[in-house]
């Protein structure tokens, strides 16, 4: 059987730049300037899954993703990493969306691409990280969806079995396709990309689509469309006070535990 | 998004949730908290838990203690395991029927999933992963939501759709406040109706309870947490050392979880 494989992306600010994030204080907005975008590390693990069943059944993964323009450098190293095609949803009709408009902006994307077995996604995004838009990309599409999916396997043509990840907890499901399967970021390590991979990405498309030609209800887009307002936003002090205990190794043992046991802490020494 | 008549929407619900046989402590976190906002805004309606499963009525006594002045106990063998569609639809039905201003629940795994559907089936808004919660002076819920990894704090409104939703992460609030011999109005609701519309998409099968191994983070007098310095195997394997000996719980920010030098344990996906 072949599979035809969905997964969304999310180009984010790199989380390695989040101390450059500024806000401006009269607009409340914030600030990107000179912060790259990346694809998260948890939409690259739910991408790795599709590859892999692609690799075992045959098939085609479509990458999809919602973002500025610039994003089509995120979403050709999707296709470097082995998807066959991918569609940038792009408009200012889009902007400022919350959970609710994006899922339904992505759900409207996916059915102008065809009909799918099986729609992947992360758990959550690297920077909102609400966890939200897999539920409700399952609630749009009017599929069976589950979230923190640890592991799965096809049953059938049409049944899955997956393992969710509850607290102190696994939960099994069986699930009828097609459905939306929020991955978990340790279901597997996604792959390196490789120098035929880039090569043969420059002979993949990725589509860029506004809504002129997507064609989804105006009212359910970006702003107008999210029942969900931002508000006030502000950056909390996490100043903590700091010490450095210096001199030798031992020196540094016996001051650090001693600072230990004043703050009510009990060091055992380990037996050997 | 269906824009509603604000006024017909009254009190604060709080979705409590079972695990391992007791009731969750975010769920009587939000419940002390419910009746703080409730007393605080001068509001009349009582203070309502809601709870799913099989044989619930056990709770009610704590769910009191923390703070409910009624409860609404759904009973029905389908609810025994967490399923997202049959949950989701019950609350459906339930929240169209009484028409709570505000839902509230854990951000737990369950959570987490379930919020975002319901949110969906009800076309209203959800404010994930709170760390938070007032009423403005038009008694419009205002969520505190952390984002950029905690980098950032934004209010969040759901000033035109009603219900108000929102998810708070477990130990982020107060704990919960211990009212004594309070009156409770306990009732059955009746799930059937609303289960009838379960398509039968997804069906649980098993669920299994991971055993817990040291101690759990909410709990711990000491927490040895590491971040960037410590996401590599070397520094990490010192983070777990230190943990041992002080016999406290281990937390981390991201980087460690990335580098993969941090196991996520099923109980500590939220909490970083």
């Amino acid at each position: 059987m072949e599979l035809k494989i969905a997964v969304c992306i999310k180009s984010v600010p790199d989380p390695a730049y989040y101390d450059k994030i500024t806000i401006d204080a009269k607009t409340k907005c914030l600030t990107r300037k000179g912060v790259p975008s990346i694809i998260g590390k948890g939409d690259k693990v739910a991408l790795e899954q599709a590859l892999k069943l692609k690799e075992k059944y045959g098939g085609k993964v479509t990458v999809i993703g919602m973002a500025p323009p610039e994003a089509r450098f995120e979403m050709k190293e999707t296709l470097a990493m082995g998807a066959d095609e991918a569609l940038l949803l792009s408009d200012r009709l889009f902007a400022g969306a919350d959970t609710l408009a994006t899922a339904y902006t992505l759900a409207q994307g996916l059915k102008k691409m065809g009909s799918f077995d099986l729609v992947l996604t992360g758990t959550e995004s690297a920077d909102g990280a609400t966890a939200q838009v897999p539920a409700q990309l399952g609630e749009c599409l009017s599929m069976a969806h589950l979230w923190n999916v640890k592991q799965f396997s096809l049953l059938s043509d049409n049944e899955i079995q997956a393992t969710v990840g509850l607290e102190h907890a696994v939960a099994e499901y069986i699930v009828c396709l097609p459905a939306v399967l929020g991955i978990a970021r340790d279901a597997g390590k996604p792959r390196y990309i490789t120098a035929s991979g880039i090569k043969a990405a420059n002979c993949k498309t990725c589509k860029v689509m506004g809504n002129a030609e997507l064609q989804a209800e105006e009212n359910r887009l970006g702003e107008t469309g999210s029942p969900t307002w931002p508000g006030d936003i502000t950056i909390p002090s996490m100043k903590r006070q700091g010490r450095v205990l210096e001199g030798s190794p031992d020196v540094i043992v016996e001051a650090l535990t001693a600072a230990l046991r004043v703050a009510g802490i009990n060091i055992q020494r380990k037996a050997v | 998004m269906a824009k509603l008549e604000r006024g017909s929407y009254k009190g604060i619900w709080v979705i409590a949730e079972i695990q391992n046989k007791s009731i969750h402590s975010v769920s009587l976190e939000l419940l002390s908290k419910a009746r703080e906002l409730k007393q605080q805004n001068c509001l009349h309606e009582p203070v309502t838990a809601v709870l799913l499963g099989e044989n619930p009525d056990a709770y009610t006594g704590i769910l009191s203690e923390a703070g409910a002045e009624a409860v609404i106990i759904a009973q029905h063998p389908a609810l025994e395991i967490f399923q997202n569609e049959t949950y989701a639809l019950v609350l459906q039905g339930l929240i169209e029927e009484r028409r709570p201003a505000v839902v509230l629940m854990g951000a737990t795994a369950m959570g987490s999933d379930l919020a975002p559907t319901l949110g969906a089936k009800l076309q209203t808004g959800v404010a994930a992963h709170c760390v938070d919660l007032r009423l403005n002076e038009k008694e419009d819920l205002v969520a505190v939501v952390p984002a950029f990894g905690g980098k950032v704090l934004g209010d969040i409104l759901c000033p035109e759709c009603r219900p108000q939703m929102a998810t708070v992460r477990p130990g982020i609030l107060a704990k919960p406040v211990c009212y004594r011999k309070a009156a409770c109005k306990v009732e059955q609701y009746n799930p059937a109706e609303a289960l009838k519309k379960d398509s039968g998409r997804v069906k649980a099968v098993s669920f299994i309870p991971e055993e817990m191994k040291g101690v759990s983070l909410e709990e711990a007098e000491v927490v040895i947490a590491g971040g960037f310095g410590a996401a590599s195997h070397e520094m990490w394997e010192l983070v777990e050392q230190l943990a041992e000996v002080t016999g406290g719980a281990v937390g981390c920010t991201r980087p460690p979880l990335d580098a993969g030098v941090r196991q996520r344990r099923t109980d500590d996906w939220d909490k970083w």
